[in-house]
């Protein structure tokens, strides 16, 4: 049995500056909702490309069952964060810097599901990407 | 078709083989497993210790010694029947168990000479009481030395690292195990920002993952604001060169000995004697190498960049000043502003960077420039950082560095020397984004 995530980023705009608000709202779809055990939901940047994967955390929430209103995490929930100054999104040849906003799902038997949405830091990849 | 699957992983690029679950029970198996051997070996090794039973009464008697009186009654030197071996001796009487019993102790044994076994008598005087220590269940323990107990020491530290080790490894692996990347990045952010762990972390609160600016902006110029630091001294280079090219060497001086006796002999081989081309080769190109290294850094001498403000910003005006000291003349003298990305990836057990040149804005470039004693070389330049340019960036396998590059060309050999710098993102950055038609949902 698979949960469904509904995550969006709310107004959500091409490409974000920092300092800017980020906004976003989930809602988790399962038939037993007593299985879940935990939701977190992160704004964060990962690199791609040739190197081994870097990530950090700008956001990070974490919401237990046993912490929340009627213990029931199947609530529509919204959380938002100001945008840092770096690193900014960039598309290098080797090097590419990609942020997201992510909600992961955890059941009590061990079982997570994902959802995420990318969004673009800055304009930095978005001027780069013109130049090719 | 089925597959067993394979406990290690590979990464080829966003593709990753290998069960996570497989390797993480191997690890914590692997790390029980120590840590069980760890917990039993400091139960039996107290216990036995306590119980004056095997393992540590064969192992480590000396913990069982206690300190006694001795008085010398006796001192010789004697030789081994039928051999020219000597052993030193005493005879001692010590109080045990409220008895006066005598006691011969053996200082040293197979003493070549009789002159050494007197040597070591002559710390003990007849009739003066000294320290001994001995074992009170085994009353031929008897030594005038103090048994060492570091044996002792060693082994526990040695079990006790072993539990640790291996109980703190399956904490972290069944911890990691139900946490997920998201978690495990948030909780290494809140300690890096911690004070005491900042300084080995990149960034600053207000700009994370990108580079401290302090240690290149701590030093003053003469003419502008901030004297940037050289990257690598070129002494490191020419060590490098000089190892390399003496290594290199010293093996083809041994090839062509073992080549130049069989050619004596008139027994010459060839495939020997080719291979020793290929060394002496390579050799002549190291010592070339190495010279020109040298003389670079007799010829060139110093190189001083300063400039007019720092941190970088995207778009902005800067003003840099070059001086250039040495005894040469160079065909050609660039500076440039130089951005590179790297990266750092495991490819199978190497782990290998790659350096990509992104970007190079030439800031002036200078044609046959003669370098005398007491006269460097010296201009000042305007330059413009490029407006739509990433910043500089730096997390643990990955970076994109901005660095102002000098490059000489002389007589066809190039020298480089680079100095980093630190590009901040453009400050006060309008509302680039536009408002999308729709809003996304998952």
């Amino acid at each position: 049995m698979n949960a469904t995530i509904r995550f969006r980023i709310v107004d959500r705009q091409l490409v974000y500056s920092p300092d800017e608000r980020l906004v976003c709202e989930y809602e988790v779809q399962y038939a037993a909702p007593d299985d879940l055990q935990a939701v977190e939901a992160s704004v964060l940047w990962y690199t791609e490309g040739k190197g081994d994967e870097d990530m950090a955390s700008h956001f990070f929430e974490r919401r237990m069952r046993e912490n929340v209103v009627d213990r029931n995490l199947c609530h529509c929930h919204r959380f938002e964060t100001l945008l840092p100054h770096s690193p900014l999104s960039y598309f290098g040849e080797i090097v590419r810097i990609c942020w997201c906003a992510r909600v992961r799902v955890f059941l009590r038997s061990g079982e997570s599901f994902l959802e995420q949405v990318p969004f673009q830091l800055g304009d930095v990849a978005r001027k780069r990407s013109r130049e090719r | 078709m089925f597959r067993w699957p394979k406990p290690w992983s590979k990464k080829r690029g966003d593709r990753r083989t290998g069960s996570p679950l497989l390797g993480n029970m191997g690890e914590v198996l692997l790390y029980s497993a120590l840590f069980l051997f760890g917990t039993l070996s400091l139960i039996v090794v107290l216990i036995s210790s306590y119980l004056r039973s095997w393992p540590a009464s064969h192992f480590f008697p000396e913990i069982y010694f206690v300190e006694t009186q001795v008085t010398v009654r006796e001192k010789h030197v004697e030789q081994e029947k039928g051999e020219n071996v000597y052993r030193a001796e005493l005879l001692v009487k010590w109080l045990e168990e409220d008895s006066i019993n005598p006691k011969r102790i053996l200082l040293a044994d197979e003493l070549s000479d009789r002159e050494a076994g007197l040597v070591i008598l002559d710390r003990y005087q007849t009739g003066d009481t000294y320290p001994a220590w001995y074992d009170p269940s085994k009353s031929v323990s008897l030594c005038m030395k103090q048994p060492g107990r570091y044996l002792f020491a060693l082994t526990l530290v040695a079990v006790v690292a072993t539990m640790v080790i291996g109980g703190a490894r399956v904490a972290y692996t069944l911890m990691d195990f139900r946490t997920s990347p998201e978690r495990r990045a948030d909780l290494f952010g809140r300690v890096a920002k911690l004070d005491i762990v900042r300084e080995a972390t990149h960034g600053s609160e207000a700009f994370p993952a990108i580079p401290d600016v302090e240690d290149i902006s701590n030093s003053p110029g003469v003419l502008l604001a901030y004297r940037l630091p050289i990257v690598q001294s070129p002494l490191l280079h020419i060590l490098a060169a000089a190892l390399f090219c003496l290594v290199w060497i010293c093996v083809s001086a041994v090839f062509i000995h073992v080549v130049v006796s069989g050619l004596a002999h008139g027994n010459l081989e060839w495939i020997l004697g080719l291979i020793t081309l290929v060394f002496l080769g390579l050799g002549i190109w190291s010592l070339r190498y190495f010279w020109g290294q040298l003389l670079f850094a007799v010829g060139v001498g110093p190189t001083n960049v300063e400039i007019s403000d720092h941190p970088l910003y995207p778009g902005g005006f800067y003003k840099i000043a070059l001086a250039q000291a040495g005894r040469v003349h160079l065909d050609r003298l660039q500076l440039a502003l130089v951005c590179k990305e790297e990266a750092t990836f495991c490819e199978g057990t190497e782990v290998r960077t790659e350096l990509r040149q992104v970007n190079k804005c030439e800031i002036f470039t200078v044609a046959d420039v003669n370098l005398c004693a007491g006269q460097p070389f010296e201009q000042t330049a305007d330059f413009e950082v490029p407006a739509e340019v990433m910043h500089s960036f730096r997390s643990a396998n990955n970076s994109v560095q901005w660095k102002i590059i000098v490059e000489g060309i002389m007589s066809g050999m190039i020298f480089r020397r680079q100095f980093s710098v630190v590009l901040y993102p453009k400050p006060d950055n309008d509302r680039v984004g536009q408002r999308a038609d729709r809003s996304t949902e998952v």
